[in-house]
């Protein structure tokens, strides 16, 4: 059993999608040990142990948005909100890298996450500057 | 998904102990991110997967005076954002940028891209470039074999039953050297090269010293384009040069049509990536 197949199934932890499967499209992306990966390529039994967060984890325990999140709300990435969680948590692991991206390393940021709304100029935006919202 | 085993051992003598007598139906698991898929669409069909994650001193690049030894499950990450190989062989950076995804790349191993045996695995073409040997760890012992020997076909590393790989040794290069990596593509990530090609320049005093040269995704196995070396090689590396050597290369590969372009169309992408490829590794040359 996979990781994104726990998370849904068992724990009803629906924020993280499913779109490929095949680690191509990054709507099942959480954070393993603070590092984005596809949940949809890790066996549940090797995410034993590791500290998993998924989108339904992000904000603060009083419920305040991460500044990544904010960032998506001001910049109106968001459309359909299908792939706004795994294009989140990617760019959070990779701001956690480079907090200060230029438009091209943002780009990098969010290359494994695909958007069927097409909505990337507003998301890369975001990421940009998301450092605003800390 | 298909049923099997997940095992998860502690040591590399307990996990190829295990995979000598589990048999055939076993595989050794890294990163997954070529099993998962595979398995997925039922074009692997394994009984046991022996997870090598919970061994200790697999990981990381380290360097001990001009030698970098390489963990077999250092992901493409770790490489990109890794000190020792940005200070020493930056290359390797480059080349893991790539490979995949972000999210793919925290997974994705090096051993295990070298091990899946693709034609079209990115890392391979620059190791065998840079003279890359692997080692690799069995219930008989440890052997060590030259990458470029290392591959027998497509999906068939050189490795028998219970062996693993556990490092990627290669020697700094000289400071007159210079490399670079061409892949052919047509997204920008996430896509399996057309074309790929590696060149490493030994280059001064205005004459080649040494050349390598090697194709990816353009037959069975990576190719070292031995001819295309030779035109290279004692050389000025001129603009008729690189030419001479493109041409060779085309002769050298023995690409097929598939969906991602026609054999034809891969020989003249090759010839063009290689000239693309030595213009800039010349220009790293005493870098
Ligand atoms: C969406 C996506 C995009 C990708 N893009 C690229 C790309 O651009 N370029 C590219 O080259 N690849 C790409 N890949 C393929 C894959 O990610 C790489 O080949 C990766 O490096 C495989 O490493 P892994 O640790 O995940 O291997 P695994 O899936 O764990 O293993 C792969 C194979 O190697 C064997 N193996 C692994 N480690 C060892 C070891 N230490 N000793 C002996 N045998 C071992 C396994 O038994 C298996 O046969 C992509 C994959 C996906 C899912
Ligand atoms: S569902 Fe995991 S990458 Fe598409
Ligand atoms: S907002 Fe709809 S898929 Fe990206």
């Amino acid at each position: 059993m996979k990781l994104l197949d726990v998370l849904r199934e068992e724990l009803n932890l629906t924020g993280t999608k499913q779109g490929c499967g095949t680690g191509d499209c990054g709507a099942c992306t959480v954070l393993m040990n603070g590092k984005a990966v596809n949940s949809c390529l890790v066996l549940a039994l090797d995410a034993a142990g590791s500290e998993v967060t998924t989108i339904e984890g992000l904000s603060s325990k009083n419920g305040e948005l991460d500044p990544v999140q904010k960032a998506f709300v001001k910049h109106g990435a968001i459309q359909c909100g299908f792939c706004t969680p795994g294009m989140i948590l990617a760019a959070k692991d990779f701001l956690g890298r480079i907090p200060r991206p230029t438009e091209a390393e943002a780009r990098d940021a969010i290359s494994g996450n695909l958007c069927r709304c097409t909505g990337y100029a507003k998301i890369v935006e975001a990421v940009v500057e998301a450092h605003k919202y800390e | 998904m298909r049923h099997f085993e997940f095992h998860q051992p502690r040591t590399l003598k307990e996990a190829s102990n295990l995979l000598g007598r589990l048999g055939p139906g076993a595989m050794v698991y890294a990163g997954g991110t070529d099993i998962i898929p595979r398995t997925r669409l039922k074009r692997l069909h394994p009984d046991h997967l022996v997870n090598i994650k919970r061994i200790p001193g697999l990981s990381g690049v380290q360097r001990k005076g001009n030698t970098l030894t390489i963990g077999a499950l250092t992901t493409f990450n770790d490489i990109i954002f890794s000190d020792v190989v940005n200070s020493n062989l930056p290359i390797l950076a480059e080349v893991a940028r790539t490979i995949a995804s972000h999210q793919v790349r925290n997974l994705a191993t090096i051993g295990g891209n070298l091990c899946n045996a693709a034609p079209s695995a990115d890392s391979a073409p620059i190791l065998i470039a840079l003279g890359a040997a692997l080692s690799v760890c069995s219930p008989r012992g440890k052997r060590r074999v030259l990458l470029e020997d290392f591959f027998k076909g497509p999906g068939r590393p050189n490795l028998k039953r219970g062996e693993i790989v556990t490092h990627v040794l290669l020697k700094k290069p000289r400071p007159t050297v210079g490399c670079a990596y061409m892949k052919h593509k047509i997204r920008q990530s996430l896509e399996i090269a057309i074309t790929g090609v590696a060149v490493a320049l030994d280059f001064a005093g205005g004459e080649c010293r040494d050349a390598r040269v090697i194709v990816g995704a353009c037959a069975p196995t990576p190719v070292r384009a031995r001819q295309a070396e030779s035109l290279l090689k004692g050389s000025a590396l001129g603009a008729q040069d690189l030419a001479a050597a493109a041409d060779a290369v085309r002769k050298e590969i023995s690409p097929i049509d598939d969906v991602r372009g026609s054999a034809e169309y891969r020989r003249e992408m090759t010839a063009l990536c290689l000239k693309r490829a030595a213009e800039i590794a010349v220009r790293r040359c005493g870098k």
